[in-house]
């Protein structure tokens, strides 16, 4: 990373960086908007798609299709946290913040995932953990992916 | 140094939860059971169950084959910043092997023999056991090297 954002062919790699910035960006925006459609991203909307209502007629969640859709989102979320830090690391933003951030952000992808499995197994009170930290994630990704956008554009790395 | 270190266990934490996860649906799903593998993949009229497509399958193969090569990678290059060894480099290619192995055995059993859901079992079970093994020893150097900081 260091050689190619010294080298004479800068550009090329700031043009990939934005570029990818506002793929983050959008990825975001949807993937909460998706959460919203789906009428899962409030605690009580939580337990009621996982646990179901029999007084409504809705069904739980069968378990596979929650551990496939947990084993999915984990998968996706590593992968975004690598490129979004290891960009994050040539920045100018002070290191202690950049290492704080991606433990927090770790930090709450894990207990958004066992939150909900928590609440499949009758932990309600799991689901405000799960509403939360989903969040907490995205407003880590959105901000780390701010500064990696802004420092590229303004020319602060090193 | 302390907090990175935080950092790097947090992330393998994380890791290890999504082998867990895998492992999980896997049981789920299969059971552990040669049977269940061929009834699932073959199909069984007595119990209702459809045989599976070879579009559906190839759905669930190519993403695993991509992201298990990108997972295998990312855990694996952390060991450049530790002592490599001959260990590590048998670790990745066992990885490496069983997971493509482990995922192109549900075609083979579809369309050249049932025997094949012997080793997707094996090779599943050894592609978990070496996951989680490189992820220890990982967890084991990075806290030997913080000791040494």
């Amino acid at each position: 990373m260091r050689y190619l954002v010294q080298h004479k062919k800068a550009k090329y790699i700031n043009f990939l960086v934005i570029s990818l910035c506002i793929s983050v960006y959008i990825y975001l925006v949807f993937a909460s908007v998706l959460r919203y459609e789906m009428g899962y991203i409030y605690p009580d909307q939580i337990t009621l798609y996982i646990k179901g209502n029999p007084d409504e007629f809705l069904e739980p969640i069968p378990l596979l299709s929650l551990l496939e859709e947990i084993h999915i989102y984990l998968f996706i979320n590593i992968m975004l946290f690598l490129i979004l830090f290891s960009i994050s690391f040539r920045t100018f933003f002070p290191d202690i913040y950049k290492v704080l951030f991606g433990s927090a952000g770790l930090f709450f992808i894990l207990l958004e995932s066992i939150g909900k499995l928590a609440v499949y197994y009758g932990f309600t009170a799991f689901s405000l953990f799960s509403s939360v930290s989903f969040f907490v994630y995205i407003f880590i990704f959105f901000f780390i992916n701010s500064v990696n956008l802004y420092c590229f554009v303004r020319g602060k790395i090193r | 140094m302390k907090y990175i270190f935080i950092l790097i266990m947090l992330f393998l934490l994380t890791v290890i939860f999504q082998i867990f996860t895998g492992i999980w649906i896997f049981y789920e799903k299969y059971s552990f059971s040669t049977d269940l593998i061929q009834k699932k993949i073959l199909g069984d009229p007595e119990n209702f169950i459809n045989p599976a497509s070879l579009e559906g399958l190839l759905e669930t193969t190519v993403p695993h084959i991509v992201s298990l090569s990108v997972i295998s990678f990312v855990i694996f290059h952390l060991f450049y910043f530790t002592k490599i060894s001959c260990l590590k480099i048998y670790l990745f290619s066992a990885v490496f092997l069983t997971g493509i192995v482990n995922s192109i055995c549900s075609i083979l059993i579809l369309k050249i023999s049932p025997l094949f859901s012997y080793l997707k079992i094996f090779s599943f079970i050894l592609f978990e056991i070496c996951l989680v093994l490189s992820v220890l020893l990982l967890f084991y150097d990075i806290y030997v090297r913080s000791n040494k900081v």
